[in-house]
């Protein structure tokens, strides 16, 4: 179907430029010679450590879900708050489109993602994928580009400072579950590169055809 | 990282309309004649349909709600019995008058100024495709980086919103709640990251003007 030569071109998607990558050393990557842009990074067991990365952020998001993230102390009055509880009290003072925001953003969202890119490299990693698999590389090209997970951290970030002047607050247990699992959601969104998966997939369709053909 | 790239001689200029093409989701590069692409069957388009137009739609929806996200109150503060209605605007004053410069900074610059640096550029991008000047596609593919970038930063004030009126609950000794311009803001940020992403950056390059 694709001759190995044309596994190593790639038309660059801002500008349109034709380039042949050539087999790319680990640690390298390939910018567009005429716009600049990046068009393919090669890390070495990147397919292993998106996978490692995505499934220890699920396992973050999960634990952040658990318990309060932040505590507030006003004049002898104190209040906590978990991650669905945000989602809870914005549904109960009637603000149902945010609150069905929130729920999305923060959680549902990244949990997808992460659950869907963890597929993705197990399915890789076990050959057992078809041209069908690009529908769901697909999906999580739509996923990444609405992600806001590390907006709503800074978001936090920037509201605990403003409140800290009026008063008391702490941060809770699921404070640094959510934390740890940003950073492990953006290096899994990092080590995401479309090229490299999609020619991964590509080469193992190739492959089975080929055994097929000589069988 | 070393950048290491080798491009083709013979094919070293845009594509447009000639015999090549790349799939958007399997990038198998094709022939421009196929409509569907040879590995994953995807309909494939070289450039994205109507995406000027698109674009447009999006950016005067966003520029429509930006004015509820301005004027309306976009968080209601209860502290006591006394309600105090705030503002985009007031707020950033708010915070000044208390001391928290660098809050002010990032609500200012994350919630007005971002929003309207962006709606101009949009502008001067369709300007430039639409009316044929300023060509330099270098300067266009700047442009439209960091459109494309700053975008989602600017839901950072829905958050502070979000996370405060769910957190500050404390019935009469002090409540938050959201306002009206908190879902309009958001819109108008959803809105203007659709605008971004319907452009076509491939339309840049192109010399068809």
């Amino acid at each position: 179907m694709n001759d190995q030569l044309s596994d190593f071109r790639v038309i660059c998607h801002e500008c349109d430029l034709l380039v042949t990558v050539g087999q790319l050393p680990d640690g390298h990557k390939a910018t567009c010679p005429r716009c600049g842009c990046v068009l393919t990074r090669s890390v070495s067991n990147a397919l292993d450590r998106m996978l490692i990365f995505a499934l220890t952020a699920l396992i973050c998001l999960l634990f952040s879900n658990l318990f309060a993230y932040v505590n507030l102390l006003v004049q002898g009055q104190e209040r906590q708050i978990s991650l669905l509880e945000t989602v809870q009290v914005l549904f109960e003072l009637n603000e149902w489109a945010l609150s069905a925001f929130m729920l999305v953003i923060i959680i549902g969202l990244p949990a997808f993602f992460a659950t869907l890119v963890s597929w993705l490299a197990i399915a890789i990693k076990l050959r057992r994928v078809s041209p069908r698999t690009i529908n769901l590389m697909r999906f999580i090209g739509y996923l990444r580009f609405w992600n806001m997970a590390e907006i709503f951290f800074l978001g936090i970030l920037i509201s605990m400072v403003k409140v800290a002047s009026l008063a008391h607050i702490e941060v809770g247990l699921s404070f640094w579950a959510y934390a740890s699992f940003n950073i492990f959601f953006i290096a899994a969104l990092l080590h995401y590169d479309k090229f490299q998966v999609a020619l991964a997939i590509r080469r193992i369709v190739n492959e089975k055809q080929v055994g097929a053909r000589a069988v | 990282m070393k950048s290491r790239w080798v491009p083709v001689p013979s094919e070293s200029s845009s594509l447009h309309g000639q015999h090549l093409q790349s799939c958007h989701d399997c990038c198998t590069v094709q022939p421009a004649s196929n409509v569907r692409c040879s590995f994953c069957e995807h309909r494939l388009h070289a450039r994205k349909h109507h995406s000027l137009q698109r674009s447009w739609i999006f950016l005067v929806t966003a520029l429509i709600l930006y004015l509820p996200a301005n004027l309306l109150p976009i968080m209601t503060t209860s502290q006591m019995g006394k309600e105090t209605v705030g503002t985009i605007a007031g707020g950033v004053v708010l915070l000044w008058e208390q001391g928290s410069y660098m809050i002010a900074v990032i609500i200012l610059v994350a919630s007005l100024i971002v929003p309207i640096a962006k709606f101009i550029a949009l502008f001067a991008l369709f300007l430039s495709k639409q009316l044929g000047i300023y060509r330099d596609p270098q300067n266009r593919i700047i442009i439209y980086r960091a459109i494309e970038f700053v975008g989602r930063w600017s839901m950072v004030d829905v958050f502070v919103v979000a996370f405060l009126a769910s957190l500050i609950q404390m019935g009469n000794l002090m409540s938050v709640y959201p306002g009206p311009a908190a879902l309009a803001f958001a819109g108008m940020v959803f809105f203007s990251m659709l605008a971004a992403n319907s452009i076509d950056p491939k339309l840049f390059w192109d010399d068809d003007e």
